[in-house]
C-alpha cells in the first residue's frame, strides 16, 4: 500500500527503507504529516523514557517519559534552520521544510526501535536488584543499566541514519553529496543533542542521588567542559 | 529554476548556498534594485541574528549592540570596498562591470550571513549553557570559549562563502588562474577595511572586565595594524 501521507500503518515501509515509498512523506509537508511523525515519536520515546526510568522509581519513569521525547524535539527544531541550510550549501537540493522532514523521519525510525525495545527493557529490569537492595550490589547494576541503554540506543541511531542515508542519496544523485550532508547533520544533531541530554539529566535517575525532574545539569555547567576536563585530567595530570 | 529575469526571493538562497554557477551568473546582470535588497536583507537578519546571539552573554543590551554592529561591520565593508573590488576585476582579466563586481561579493556576504543567521540558534543555546558573566571565576575562561566557537563559526562561513564565489569567479573568467586571483585580490581588500572597522566597532562579545558600551571610547585612538605591528615586536625583539 503506498500512499502520499504518511500514517502509522505505513511505518514497516519507514523501518524497511522502502524509499520509493517514503519519498512522497518528505515531498508533502503537511502539518497533519508532521503530528503524525512526532506522535510516534512521542510515544515510541515515552515508552523506552518511562521503561529507563522505572527501576529508580516509578516517579523517575515518568519523568523520563516526558523528557526523551523533549531531547528529540527539541534537538529537532533548534538544529532545523542549521540542517536547513546545510543541506543546500552542500549540494543537496532540498527546502527548508524537506530537510526537516527527512530528519524528523529519521527521528521516527529511531523512535519505533526504541519503543520496541520497551517491553525488554522492563523485562531486564523486573530481573535486577532493585534500588532499596543495598549500594554495593546496585551501583554495579546501575553501570550495566547504563550500558545497556546505551547500546540499544546507539543501535536504534545507526539503523535511523542508515534508512536515511538512501533518501538522501536518491534526493542528491550522488552518493559523496549525501554522505556530506548526513554526516554534518550527525554532527550538528550529536553537539546539540549532547548537550540537551546533558541538561536534562536524569534519565535512569542514580541510586544515591534524590528523586527530581531535572537534575544539576540545568546550572552547573556543560558535556563538552566535562568531557575536556576529563580529557585534560587524563592527558595533563594523570602521573 | 528560471534563468531569464526571476522575481528576487528568498527561493534564491538555497541556489546561492548550492552554487548554480549558472542560475547566479544570470543575476549578476540583472539591474533593478529588488535584487539588491534582497541580499541586504538577508545580510541584516542573517548578522544581525548572530550578532545578538553572541553579545548575549554579556548582557542583553551588548545583544543589542552587536546585533547592529555586525550587519553594519558587513554593509560598510561591501560598500567601501565597492570602487575598489570593481577596478580589481577587470585589471586581472575579468571582464565584468562595477555593478556585476559589486554584485558577486553581495551574494558572497549573503552566503554568510545566511550560514551566520542559520548558526545563531546554537550560539545562543552555547551562551546559555555557558558560566554567566557574573561568574567571576570562570568568566574569562567562559570568554575565550565562546570568543574561539565564534572564530570557528565566522571562520567556517567565510569559508564557504569564498568557495562559493570561487567558481562563479571560475565560470565568468573560463580561467582558474584569473578566478583566483581576483579572489585573492578581493579578499585582501575586504580583509583590510574588514580588519579596521571591527576594530572600530569593537566590542562584540564583550569582555568581562570592561565596562558595557556601544563603542569603545578609544574606538578611534590606535588601529588595527598598528596594535598587530606592537605585538609582532614585542614578541619578536623582547
Amino acid at each position: 500500500m503506498t500512499t502520499t501521507w504518511f500514517n502509522v500503518r505505513q511505518l514497516p515501509a519507514l523501518l524497511r527503507g522502502d524509499t520509493i515509498t517514503v519519498r512522497p512523506w518528505s515531498n508533502r509537508a503537511s502539518f497533519a504529516q508532521t503530528m503524525v511523525f512526532l506522535a510516534v515519536i512521542v510515544v515510541g520515546t515515552g515508552a523506552f523514557g518511562a521503561a529507563v526510568g522505572f527501576w529508580r522509581a516509578p516517579l523517575q519513569s515518568v519523568y523520563t517519559a516526558i523528557k526523551l521525547p523533549l531531547v528529540i524535539v527539541f534537538t529537532t527544531l533548534g538544529n532545523a534552520l542549521l540542517n536547513g541550510m546545510l543541506a543546500p550549501l552542500l549540494g543537496l537540493n532540498i527546502g527548508f521544510r524537506q530537510s526537516l522532514l527527512l530528519i524528523l523521519m529519521s527521528f521516527v525510525i529511531a523512535s519505533a526501535i526504541l519503543g520496541s525495545f520497551s517491553p525488554i527493557v522492563l523485562f531486564l529490569i523486573w530481573n535486577l536488584p532493585p534500588v532499596s537492595s543495598g549500594a554495593n550490589t546496585v551501583t554495579g547494576f546501575y553501570g550495566f543499566m547504563q550500558l545497556v541503554l546505551a547500546g540499544i540506543i546507539a543501535f536504534a541511531g545507526v539503523m535511523a541514519n542508515w534508512r536515511l542515508f538512501p533518501l538522501l542519496h536518491e534526493q542528491a544523485g550522488s552518493r559523496t553529496v549525501a554522505k556530506r550532508v548526513l554526516l554534518s547533520w550527525l554532527v550538528g544533531n550529536l553537539f546539540l543533542g549532547s548537550q540537551v541530554c546533558w541538561m536534562l539529566r536524569p534519565f535512569v535517575g542514580k541510586p544515591d542521588m534524590p528523586l527530581e525532574f531535572l537534575g544539576p545539569g540545568l546550572q552547573q555547567g556543560n558535556f563538552f567542559e566535562t568531557i575536556f576536563d576529563n580529557l585534560r585530567d587524563l592527558l595533563v595530570k594523570s602521573p | 529554476m528560471n534563468t531569464g529575469a526571476p522575481q528576487p526571493s528568498l527561493r534564491q538562497i538555497p541556489v546561492l548556498l548550492r552554487g548554480e554557477s549558472d542560475t547566479i551568473e544570470s543575476w549578476l546582470s540583472q539591474r533593478g534594485l529588488p535584487q539588491i535588497f534582497l541580499f541586504v536583507a538577508v545580510i541584516i537578519v542573517g548578522s544581525a541574528s548572530y550578532g545578538a546571539g553572541m553579545g548575549l552573554w554579556r548582557d542583553p543590551v551588548q545583544a543589542g549592540y552587536t546585533a547592529m554592529k555586525f550587519p553594519l561591520l558587513i554593509l560598510l565593508t561591501t560598500f567601501g570596498n565597492a570602487l575598489l573590488n570593481g577596478m580589481l576585476a577587470p585589471l586581472l582579466g575579468l571582464n565584468i562591470n562595477l555593478r556585476q563586481a559589486f554584485m558577486a561579493i553581495l551574494m558572497s556576504f549573503t552566503i554568510a550571513a545566511a550560514i551566520l543567521g542559520a548558526f545563531s540558534p546554537l550560539a545562543i543555546f552555547l551562551v546559555w549553557n555557558t558560566p554567566p558573566v557574573a561568574d567571576q571565576a570562570t568568566s574569562f575562561s567562559s570568554h575565550s570559549l565562546i570568543l574561539l566557537t565564534h572564530v570557528a563559526a565566522i571562520a567556517f562561513a567565510g569559508i564557504a562563502a569564498n568557495l562559493r564565489l570561487l567558481r562563479l569567479l571560475h565560470q565568468l573568467s573560463g580561467s582558474r588562474e584569473v578566478g583566483w586571483k581576483i579572489l585573492l585580490a578581493w579578499l585582501a581588500g575586504n580583509l583590510f577595511l574588514g580588519s579596521q572597522l571591527s576594530w572600530i566597532f569593537r566590542p562584540f562579545i564583550g569582555s568581562p572586565g570592561l565596562p558595557l558600551e556601544f563603542l569603545r571610547q578609544d574606538a578611534f585612538r590606535g588601529n588595527f595594524y598598528e596594535t598587530v605591528f606592537r605585538a609582532l615586536k614585542q614578541l619578536l625583539l623582547t
